[in-house]
């Protein structure tokens, strides 16, 4: 998976000059999740696994992951060391947390959990009281635990449900971040943006209020950008963006085909769109 | 289109990798500022050509057709299509298609454009002929039949349902039996 990841974003840093910046973060990052020791552990009860996942819960929930706090401590320090070297933004909030890191006073274990859970009041207080915008802390959180999902995805943890209909991922629950039109056939596939798990959708439905009205939903195209779409729902105003395979060419990493395509977020977002109804804390 | 981080991150969420950070937003603003964006809208429909009835997505720009293709969701075809369903986009698209009516006359070679009135009165002249002279209103055991089996029908495969419904309708009033569609066959 590494080495699919940091030759797309070669590809992309050679295509296109002005992706340089963000080619290069992506690079440390994704290095940084490949060397880093793995702190979480998950266990998955088969038995219940079936059932849960047939009345629409996705596979984990909170009560089946396990932290070890020493390992994710030195994988989070590293990983704030990357974004402070590369982020343009919010210096002092990242040396803020850095400090509140080495002092013992970010309980990550409790954090990563609450991140899982959607549940920001923890995450909130911990950004008061270390003096950061509770969105950064999140986002650092959520990369954290997007590595660790993946990680744990690389080593075999997968979901056996078939026909999950939701718009909502099949494995953590996490939202789609963007979605592929794959095969001949062009069957919408949906990549979580936590563990990158993906799954099968309809083509006509919003992944975020399920709406299937033909007259509310349509989708945009940029001048000069082949091959990659914008879905959108005039009923709930989310996106989602939509690599078409066809197009581009099968087997691409979307994680980095959704940071090569940052430009059609902010089009989206200029035409009143926005990818569904998560609030951030703070923003 | 400039944005502030807030309001970046209110529509886009965290997932936007790196957007927090401010990382490749200068680009992606520059990148995005003089894009022009186009919508258009997908709608399910139903191949008209055969009877298996295969799913097919049909994208459109205002209101003028742009591309089809098979519906990957529709229980039949599951995205796939015949090569006839495949290059249904020329029912509406096609620089080859002939656009006025043709004839060729008995013993001729070649085909030579003709007038809609001209082909009409010739069809007309031709289907009453043929039914006036081949109509049986008795069949041989002296059942009314009001019938004619000179004249047959096939098609079409382009027509819509109301179309088809009033196509069978007058071929019937002409005493027609002979009468099949492209979904039949």
């Amino acid at each position: 998976m590494l080495e699919k990841r940091l030759q797309r974003l070669q590809e992309l840093a050679t295509a296109k000059p002005a992706l340089n910046e963000v080619c290069r973060f992506y690079t440390c990052l994704y290095r940084l999740f490949d060397n880093a020791v793995p702190f979480l552990q998950v266990e998955v009860d088969d038995e219940m696994a079936e059932p849960r996942q047939k009345q629409g819960f996705p596979l984990l929930s909170g009560d089946m992951l396990t932290f070890d706090p020493a390992a994710a401590q030195i994988f989070f320090a590293a990983l704030l060391q990357v974004m402070h070297e590369h982020g343009q933004q919010g210096q002092d909030e990242l040396q803020a947390l850095q400090t509140a890191l080495q002092a013992g006073n970010l309980n990550l274990t409790e954090l990563l959990r609450a991140v899982f859970e959607r549940n920001r009041e923890p995450i909130s207080q911990a950004a008061e009281a270390t003096g950061a915008q509770p969105a950064l802390l999140e986002y650092c959180l959520t990369t954290a635990l997007g590595a660790a999902l993946q990680r744990c995805r690389a080593e075999g943890l997968k979901t056996q449900v078939q026909n999950w209909d939701q718009g909502y991922c099949p494995l953590c629950g996490g939202l789609p971040a963007i979605a592929e039109l794959s095969g001949e056939e062009g069957q919408k596939r949906l990549q979580c943006s936590l563990c990158n798990s993906n799954w099968s959708f309809h083509r006509l439905t919003c992944t975020h209020c399920g709406n299937s009205d033909h007259d509310s939903l349509a989708y945009f195209t940029a001048e000069g950008e082949p091959g990659c779409r914008v879905d959108i729902c005039r009923k709930c105003s989310g996106y989602l963006k939509v690599v078409d395979s066809r197009e581009r060419g099968e087997g691409l990493p979307l994680e980095i085909e959704d940071v090569a395509t940052l430009h059609l977020d902010l089009l989206a977002a200029k035409e009143g769109f926005s990818r569904g109804k998560k609030e951030t804390p703070g923003a | 289109m400039q944005l502030n981080r807030r309001n970046f991150l209110k529509f886009s969420g965290t997932t936007v990798a790196g957007s927090v950070l401010g990382i490749g937003l200068k680009a992606a603003e520059a990148e995005a500022g003089p894009l022009a964006i186009q919508y258009a809208r997908e709608t399910t429909t139903i191949c008209p050509y055969c009877a298996v009835g295969c799913g097919l997505i049909v994208h459109t720009r205002g209101g003028e057709l742009i591309n089809t293709e098979g519906d990957p969701d529709h229980p039949i075809n599951r995205g796939t299509l015949c090569s006839k369903g495949a290059s249904i986009y020329q029912l509406r698209h096609n620089e080859q298609r002939i656009t006025e009516p043709m004839y060729r006359a008995k013993g001729a070679r070649e085909w030579k454009t003709v007038s809609w009135d001209w082909a009409l009165d010739q069809i007309a002249d031709r289907v009453k002929a043929t039914r006036d002279a081949t109509f049986t209103e008795k069949n041989a055991k002296g059942q009314v039949v009001n019938r004619t089996e000179a004249i047959a029908s096939v098609g079409s495969a382009a027509l819509d349902n109301e179309e088809c419904y009033l196509l069978q309708k007058m071929l019937r009033s002409w005493g027609l039996t002979s009468i099949e569609h492209q979904a039949r066959i």
